[in-house]
């Protein structure tokens, strides 16, 4: 016995092993194992990349909307009073008539992400050290809105550099379009849309909370039914 | 058999790489991947590291709470089979790794075709409108003999003489031979102007597939470390540009999205396929070499971001089968959580 374990010496060269389990079943093991976490991996990185692309998406078609109707939320900051009441008087009839549809979609995507982001994210264990410095919650939510800035910034990236590409020749080609130029304040205005966002996102944190409480609960049964199971099991 | 054990020669035994840096502690050689309860006092192992012990040069892994040893153990094999699934499962993975190559060949051969379609339009469109020039002046002078044309319009005359060449982009076979192409080209402003430098705009897309593939390359290879990494897109693009040289690789393996090579034949010639061959020993070889700087920017970076994401987004628990990603860079796996090591854990 070597440190508690049974030892098997070669006495050829004196190699130390100990018993264990076949191979080819441990193998099998390792192998659902690993299919469990790539699966679980994919599924991750599927909830998130919707989480963040859907709401980088539903702020560009709302910041579209605004901007259609000369109500620019820097013009907005930037007007004068009757001006404002102008552009906001535009938005009102919008959002009356068909434009509701695209906010309560917009809101819908954000409080789908930030249950996401509590559920998703759940093994993220770092606690707040001071009053206000970001628990795990915290973090989840900061990446995520910094994530959706990141996209959405990376997307106007290369659709700059793509309409800057094809601008080059006198003569456009005729296989592939000439993109024109992303407007910079378009851009801007998408980013500050993230604000707003976050804020609704904020909305899905308890439903999030919830879902893991019923996600832990149904654990816990379930690891029960199964003890139970296994007691019956030794009594037979 | 079991026995007790007078102290071994085990110099050999322990491995020199893929040392921790912690004094006293064997190198980490994996991550616990199943749930094991300690046998002393039932504390769930997951994600423990699994250590070369330094004495007997055993597999192990202490556990934290109680600091019993758990018994891993590795044998050899007696049996066939396992080697016989490891051959198999070798084969699959080879043969996967070869897919995956021949995939990303294709792309580059794909990408590398498509921009130089893209860079020809410029000389394209010039012969085109050389030709249509020739074509309208040609009917011109049928139409003083020709009863037929006589009657027609001025207007009609002219779209019988462009029709041909600027709605299919087919120039007349005999026409195009006796032109001067590097003069045509030379006219245009050479490859300043001559070339259609926006086609390089599809390299900012071909970036991102670059990257992406190069990140499964890097952590499938995971046991290629350094410089060596960089073989993978010398290798792809090196077979790409060969495929270049093969002849009718084109007509066999690039998807023509325009169909701008098929409609030569016979005595028209493609303005694309006219102007393809000013154009390619340029921007051919250009486009493959950055597409493999893409790749080559996606092995370097794949495994800090696949660690980063098997970080952000598994579960600690889960992380434990993927620890390789840390091992085959020397890193240290991260653990479940705080370790509570006793004083003179695992020293001599």
């Amino acid at each position: 016995m070597v440190l508690g374990l049974r030892v098997v010496v070669c006495p050829t060269c004196n190699a130390a092993i100990a018993r264990r389990r076949h191979p080819i079943e441990a193998l099998w093991r390792w192998w659902l194992r690993t299919l469990a976490a790539a699966n679980v991996l994919v599924m991750q990185t599927i909830g998130t990349l919707l989480a963040i692309m859907g709401v980088g998406g539903a702020c560009n078609g709302l910041r579209h909307e605004f901007d259609g109707r000369g109500a620019n939320l820097f013009q907005l900051a930037a007007a004068a009073t009757d001006e404002r009441a102008r552009m906001l008087g535009k938005l009102r009839v919008w959002f009356e008539g068909e434009g509701w549809g695209s906010v309560l979609g917009w809101a819908f995507l954000c409080v789908i992400a930030g249950t996401w982001i509590t559920v998703g994210l759940a093994h993220w264990r770092r606690r707040g050290t001071t009053l206000f410095s970001p628990s795990a919650l915290g973090w989840g939510w900061l990446g995520w809105a910094i994530a959706v800035a990141m996209v959405n910034s990376l997307v106007f990236g290369a659709q700059a550099l793509e309409a800057w590409l094809r601008a080059i020749p006198e003569h456009p080609s005729p296989t592939m379009p000439r993109g024109s130029m992303p407007k910079v304040d378009e851009w801007l205005h998408a980013l500050v849309m993230i604000v707003p966002s976050g804020l609704v996102a904020v909305l899905g944190i308890p439903l999030g909370l919830a879902c893991r409480y019923g996600g832990r609960a149904r654990a816990r049964r379930r690891f029960i039914k199964s003890l139970r199971k296994l007691r019956a099991r030794r009594r037979a | 058999m079991t026995t007790t054990l007078s102290k071994p020669e085990v110099e050999n035994a322990i491995p020199a790489e893929r040392t921790t840096g912690r004094e006293g502690c064997g190198p980490v050689v994996s991550v616990l991947t199943g749930d094991r309860a300690c046998v002393s006092c039932g504390f769930n192992l997951v994600g423990q590291q699994v250590i070369r012990e330094p004495v007997y040069g055993m597999l192990l892994v202490r556990c934290p709470e109680c600091n019993t040893a758990a018994s891993l153990q590795e044998y050899p094999l007696l049996g066939k089979w396992a080697s016989r699934w490891g051959a198999v499962l070798a084969a699959g993975w080879l043969l996967g790794m070869v897919v995956w190559g021949a995939i990303g060949v294709l792309l580059f051969f794909q990408i590398a075709n498509t921009t130089v379609v893209e860079a020809s339009s410029t000389l394209a469109r010039e012969l085109v409108s050389r030709q249509s020039v020739v074509s309208k002046a040609q009917l011109e002078e049928l139409k003083k003999t020709d009863p037929d044309l006589k009657s027609r319009s001025a207007g009609a005359v002219n779209y019988l003489a462009t029709q041909a060449v600027e709605a299919y982009g087919s120039l007349d076979a005999s026409w195009y031979k006796q032109q001067d192409l590097d003069q045509v080209f030379a006219s245009l402003g050479g490859w300043r102007r001559g070339a259609n430098w926006g086609a390089t705009a599809g390299w900012v897309y071909s970036g991102f597939v670059g990257i992406g593939m190069g990140i499964v390359w890097s952590v499938a290879l995971s046991h290629v470390r350094g410089w060596r990494l960089v073989l993978v897109p010398l290798t792809l693009g090196a077979f790409a540009l060969a495929l270049t040289q093969v002849p009718d690789a084109r007509s066999i393996f690039y998807f023509d999205p325009w169909g701008v090579f098929s409609v030569s034949g016979g005595p028209f010639v493609s303005a694309y396929a006219a102007a393809r061959p000013t154009i390619e020993p340029v921007v051919l070889p250009a486009s493959i070499l950055v597409c493999a700087m893409f790749l080559c920017v996606g092995v370097w970076t794949g495994r800090p971001i696949a660690r980063l994401a098997v970080r952000g987004l598994l579960a600690p628990r889960l992380r434990g089968t993927l620890a390789f990603l840390w091992l085959c860079d020397g890193k240290e796996p991260p653990t479940v959580g705080p370790v509570y090591r006793a004083a003179g854990v695992l020293r001599r």
